[in-house]
């Protein structure tokens, strides 16, 4: 907790006025892998997301080990073999919206943030295009977009390569409200 | 011969189906599980408190069972996402409930037992792959 606090310090999002921070403790990110062989996918529903308004800066944090597979085998391998869970627990994207859009009035925003992300002990930097929903006075985001694995240090073992593939994509969507 | 052969058949196909079985099978239902912790959830926060590290470590993929008043329900997509209740709205207990628990008659104040596997902690303590227990 302390460490998401820091975090969320560094960015500013207690700095100001309470009215203008939003988080959701329930958003979702599933991602989906197509290989040849199979596809595979996992969703993961207790991501923590803020957004500040006022600057456009969010972050959104997940656990590793809360995602969800229809089969064992592939949680084990998930967490043991790919995403070595025990010694990298989280996930963390941090960024500012580019365009921040205009948060009081109702519309479907098409935006870019840009910022980090931070997966298996590597920190890349990402351009990830984003939907900002505000239908009244809520807002909602969503986001489409795929990962190199080998970007993030994930070796994949030639004996499953038809298996898992090399560029996963990931959906992520967060319904947020006032901090 | 004949007999060898016919063995090591059965030793294969035996290999194979029990490769597939393996392949296949679902996570395996928290219900079937024997809790390692079982405590009031006020208790269970409070360990987080106090040293989160050394909460989080000890109940690190632990199958904890917990009783305490439910905050929020929700349903999102095929599972129930519940936060149990407490006083900071910055921290507090999540569970995600498994596929297969119907928790349509609970709402927000009801009290609630379940058991669930602790995956971490970010904004208050998360569990995954929850299920009802009768206390």
């Amino acid at each position: 907790m302390k460490y998401l606090l820091t975090a969320l310090l560094c960015v500013g999002f207690f700095s100001g006025a309470f009215a203008q921070k939003y988080f959701t403790k329930q958003a979702s990110i599933k991602f989906e892998s197509e290989a040849p062989m199979e596809t595979i996918s996992a969703i993961n529903q207790q991501v923590v997301s803020v957004l500040d308004s006022e600057t456009g800066d969010m972050q959104w944090s997940a656990l590793v080990k809360s995602f969800r597979f229809d089969k064992a085998l592939m949680q084990e391998h998930f967490n043991e073999n790919y995403l070595e869970s025990d010694a990298y627990p989280k996930a963390i994207f941090t960024g500012r919206i580019v365009e921040n859009p205009p948060y009081d009035e109702d519309g479907e925003y098409a935006v870019v943030v840009k910022g980090t992300l931070d997966m298996h002990g590597e920190v890349n930097d990402v351009e990830i295009p984003a939907v900002i929903y505000v239908r009244d006075g809520v807002i909602s985001a969503s986001s489409n977009f795929s990962v190199l694995v080998a970007d993030y240090g994930i070796k994949i073992p030639k004996v499953v390569k038809d298996n898992v593939s090399e560029e996963v994509k990931i959906y992520v969507q967060a319904q947020y409200q006032a901090l | 011969m004949k007999k060898i052969i016919g063995i090591i058949s059965i030793l294969i196909l035996a290999g194979v189906a029990y490769g597939v079985y393996k392949y296949y099978q679902p996570p395996a239902d928290t219900a079937s599980k024997k809790a390692d912790y079982s405590l009031e959830a006020d208790a269970f926060l409070a360990e987080f408190s106090t040293d989160e590290s050394q909460a989080d470590a000890k109940y690190m993929d632990q199958i904890v069972e917990l009783h305490g008043e439910i905050q929020s329900i929700e349903k999102q997509g095929e599972t129930y996402l519940v936060q149990l209740a407490a006083d900071n709205p910055l921290s507090g207990i999540a569970i995600e409930f498994q596929p297969n628990q119907d928790l349509s008659q609970y709402s927000a104040q009801d009290d609630i037992s379940l058991r669930a596997r602790y995956s971490g902690y970010l904004m208050g303590a998360a569990l995954v792959e929850g299920v009802i227990i009768q206390k």
